[in-house]
């Protein structure tokens, strides 16, 4: 079912969250809401279940407005950051909470929530009271709970975030392929932008109650729009234009930098207040040599080594600049305080804004 | 203003109801109690009544008792239950763990079966004088200062232990091994860091004593006829209505509604204020005390239960004993006393079951639904219901009573002289503590539970119903106990507005003690023992229901 907000407007207050903010999650779409804490997300995602009315605009499920249908009669499936299971009632009975209010025959509420959570790997813990289960257990319980009363939209409030790296990992991909099967429209909230990147098909990036930008993972990944998304999804260096300078004979652009002039292949519109865009894996780090087009200065400060890469942190003239080397063996690792030359690459983007 | 109420139509009715509610029966009264103060004999307004409560003797040393016994009751009450409180908390001896029945005891044994139990011990005719004959000695008299406030300290030092020994309990042990660890000596950890942050709850205990104290009645009128309290003399005036003037007793009650809400404002401000929120972490362990440390410590946490069970089992034996006016042949045994109270004149009995039971369903109801609103929807109507749920704290019962008959004497309701002002003036003494009970236990309720409930299609009402009241049944279910089993003990309220056919057996222990016949109050006092303690064990040991705890 697509799912679509229309013109919505709320505050909080003398706090203005949404403005005339429009979104359409398309049919079946495994959608995530990703920003940073405050920027909207779980509001838009409470608005989608009805726990919060907007001031003005309409929700709507495929074409019906939903607006001021309360939540018991929206037909959502929620999973809750904090499980919110029953505390009184045992995994079996907290599954087939949902069938029985909905009218339907003990018999086969139990015969439905038992092969549900057969899916998700608790077929032996029917009669658990959810204290005695582990975190995981717990999660898988709540996903259960929600996607057996067929929800016409399942909603994800941050369900990893209270997990460990690797059981969200093993979950993550549990509900991807949970979520495919049943074909139901999904909206994820995170503020994880590595489990944002691995199960969605579409991200809508948000800042302070504005989408920033819409897009298939790997299009936001590598093409971002903004600064921010360059620096919140892609964990860029975002190094802001004073102005393009005349570009070189061979097509390159040259930027004018508080760094320095940097070089870039795109071919995007440079607008007013922009920036470039390098990410870290990109630059290339070198012995200290005098700095040509496209090179920063700067020395190094902090050294992180984690295995497959190694993570430096280098002080220019303009802050400290992340770097991410590979470290294949063999390779020598640099040391703190030692005087090295960045070779920002022309891939980089231009970008809209600056980070403040 | 209305918050999330606004699209919830039951539960705004529900908050408009409650507070129309408390609107109507209590603040009603107590505006019409304190206008009455301001009005003379001749109908005009002026503040004569209280030119007259400062000017004449009577009236200031009334005030003056109360603020004197309220005072040092409470010091009192703070060595006694305080110290208890730091040894047991902090000390390992043997019989420790006696404290645990401490809060249990003071539950099931009233302030007036006290009253009246230490009065057939230390009384005039008392045992202790008995005993005392042939020596040609006798005790200081109990109806004195020393007897108020030896006798209000046994009834109040409970409540100082408990707050004391609460705030040492939930301290991290942590901090004190942090201030040692940066190099201070333990005495200096202890008066820098552990008094500071224990004296929040010190001052709580203190202020729970002290309200208590200056609204209490029956100790005061049984034994303090030399010594008049505000609460006495306000009753007194009531009494003699004719010879007695309105004004004056309103006036008094009015100033006993200010000391309670000083009293009240005072915690709020200057106490809570200062309240630290602490990480619960692991407590300061106890440490292991020896040799004539450990004698002390064991004796006195077992004089302190003894004393505090002495009264029920005096109650006991003299239920029993026969006796020819006010003297007591102790040594011989009767069933007379019992077979009076329990066939001759049950009914007061059946009235203090009767009346307990409508308040505790009431107070019950309404306090789930004062507490739902006030916790899981928050708006300025839920605020203002916390406020006017708080407000009875700070009456005593027997103003509660004048206010309630001053009020409902006369005019579109009248209820005075009935059972109904009764079970009211219960109502609204109890709500107060079993609001906070289930406010608890629906803080500790994720709000995301019930959002569970209602995703998966059952309306919010429902939802209440099948996953909030559940969890926090157990806690509410203890507090009705509670409520019961305090209510069936009530004595300031009841004496004001209790009417011939309908007294209770606080009232009745009462007028019998006042009247010498002892042997019978003793066969009331064991009833009401009994009458308490039953469905309170069965609550607390067979339903496993957390009443007369510590935490």
């Amino acid at each position: 079912m697509q799912v679509s907000f229309e013109k919505i407007d709320q505050s909080y207050g003398r706090q203005t969250l949404f403005r005339s903010l429009d979104l359409v999650i398309p049919s079946g779409q495994f959608f995530t809401l990703l920003g940073p804490s405050g920027c909207g997300k779980t509001t838009l995602l409470r608005m989608l279940a009805g726990f919060v009315r907007p001031d003005r605009g309409r929700v709507l499920f495929g074409n019906e407005n939903v607006t001021s249908i309360p939540v018991h009669r929206r037909g959502v499936g929620i999973v809750f950051q904090d499980y919110a299971l029953f505390p009184d009632r045992s995994v079996m009975a907290n599954v087939s909470y949902g069938l029985l209010a909905r009218g339907m025959a003990r018999q086969e509420a139990f015969e439905r929530s038992a092969s549900m959570l057969e899916r998700v790997g608790l077929g032996a813990f029917l009669d658990r009271a959810p204290a005695a289960l582990s975190g995981g257990q717990r999660q898988r319980v709540a996903m259960a709970r929600a996607l057996v009363i067929e929800p016409k939209v399942l909603l994800l409030d941050e369900p990893l975030s209270a997990l460990d790296v690797k059981l969200r990992v093993e979950l993550r991909s549990m509900i991807r392929t949970l979520q495919i099967e049943a074909g139901i429209t999904t909206v994820f909230v995170t503020h994880d932008q590595e489990e944002a990147l691995a199960v969605s098909d579409q991200i809508a990036v948000m800042n302070r109650g504005e989408i920033v930008q819409i897009g298939s993972p790997l299009g936001i990944y590598t093409r971002p729009r903004t600064a921010f998304a360059a620096d919140f999804v892609g964990g860029a260096n975002v190094i802001p234009i004073i102005q393009e300078l005349a570009s070189r004979s061979d097509g390159l652009r040259r930027m004018e930098t508080p760094a320095g002039i940097l070089l870039t292949r795109s071919d995007a519109h440079v607008p007013d207040g922009a920036s470039l865009a390098v990410r870290g894996a990109d630059i290339s780090i070198a012995d200290a040599s005098p700095v040509k087009d496209g090179e920063i200065a700067g020395s190094i400060v902090q050294v992180e080594y984690r295995g497959h890469t190694v993570g430096y942190s280098v002080q220019t003239s303009i802050g400290p600049i992340r770097v991410d080397a590979s470290a294949s063996q063999g390779t020598r690792l640099r040391s703190r305080g030692e005087p090295v030359v960045l070779r920002v690459p022309h891939s980089s983007h231009i970008v809209e804004g600056t980070l403040c | 203003m209305l918050g999330s109420l606004r699209r919830d139509p039951v539960w705004l009715a529900l908050a408009v109801l409650s507070i129309a509610l408390l609107c109507a029966f209590l603040l009603w009264p107590l505006g019409t109690m304190l206008g009455k103060s301001l009005i003379d004999s001749t109908g005009a307004a002026d503040f004569s009544g209280y030119v007259r409560f400062f000017s004449e003797r009577g009236y200031r040393e009334a005030l003056f008792n109360t603020l004197i016994l309220g005072g040092a009751v409470t010091v009192s009450s703070m060595l006694v239950g305080g110290g208890l409180a730091i040894v047991v908390a902090r000390c390992a001896f043997p019989l420790a763990g006696l404290v645990c029945a401490l809060p249990f005891i003071t539950l099931v044994v009233p302030d007036v079966v006290v009253a009246a139990a230490w009065v057939l011990i230390l009384g005039k005719q008392g045992v202790v004088n008995m005993l005392l004959t042939p020596t040609g000695l006798q005790v200081p008299s109990l109806y004195s200062w020393w007897g108020l406030v030896f006798v209000m300290t046994l009834n109040n030092y409970v409540y100082a232990f408990v707050a004391v020994f609460v705030g040492l309990k939930s301290m991290d042990r942590n901090l004190e091994e942090a201030a040692l660890s940066l190099g201070r000596p333990m005495s200096r950890v202890l008066s820098g860091v552990t008094l500071p942050m224990l004296l929040p709850s010190v001052f709580a205990g203190a202020m729970i004593v002290f309200t208590h104290v200056i609204g209490s009645f029956g100790v005061p009128a049984i034994i303090g006829a030399r010594t008049p309290v505000l609460a006495v003399k306000a009753y007194n005036e009531f009494v003699s209505e004719m010879g007695g003037s309105a004004q004056m007793q309103t006036t008094m009650a009015s100033l006993l509604v200010s000391l309670g809400a000083g009293a009240l404002l005072f915690q709020k401000i200057v106490v809570e204020r200062r309240q630290f929120q602490m990480e619960s972490g692991r407590t300061p362990a106890s440490s292991r005390i020896s040799g004539w440390h450990a004698v002390a410590a064991t004796s006195s946490v077992s004089l302190v239960v003894v004393m505090s069970l002495l009264p029920a089992l005096v109650v006991v034996v003299t239920a029993f004993t026969p006796s020819i006016g006010p003297v007591l042949r102790y040594g011989s045994f009767t069933l007379d006393n019992l077979t009076h109270v329990l066939f001759q004149a049950p009914e007061p009995l059946y009235h203090s079951l009767f009346l307990a039971t409508i308040a505790t369903v009431a107070g019950t109801c309404f306090s789930i639904a004062a507490a739902y609103l006030i916790v899981k929807r928050r708006s300025a109507l839920s605020h203002t219901l916390d406020v006017l749920v708080t407000l009875p704290l700070t009456v005593a019962g027997t103003v509660m009573g004048i206010a309630l008959t001053n009020t409902f004497g006369s005019g579109w309701l009248v209820l005075t002289g009935s059972w109904v002002i009764m079970a009211l003036a219960y109502f609204l003494r109890k709500v107060p503590t079993s609001v906070r009970a289930a406010i608890g236990p629906l803080h500790n309720l994720k709000d995301s539970i019930e959002e569970a409930s209602m995703s998966l299609g059952v309306s919010p009402i429902k939802s209440f119903f099948k996953v909030v009241l559940p969890v926090i049944g157990p806690s509410v279910a203890a507090a009705a106990v509670l409520m019961w089993v305090t209510t069936l003990s009530e004595l300031s309220a009841t004496i004001v507005l209790y009417f011939g056919g309908m007294s209770t057996m606080p009232i009745e222990i009462f007028q019998q003690v006042d009247s010498d016949r002892l042997a019978l109050a003793c066969a009331y006092s064991l009833l009401l023992l009994l009458s308490i303690f039953v469905p309170l064990a069965v609550a607390k040991w067979k339903l496993r229901l957390k009443i007369g705890t510590i935490e």
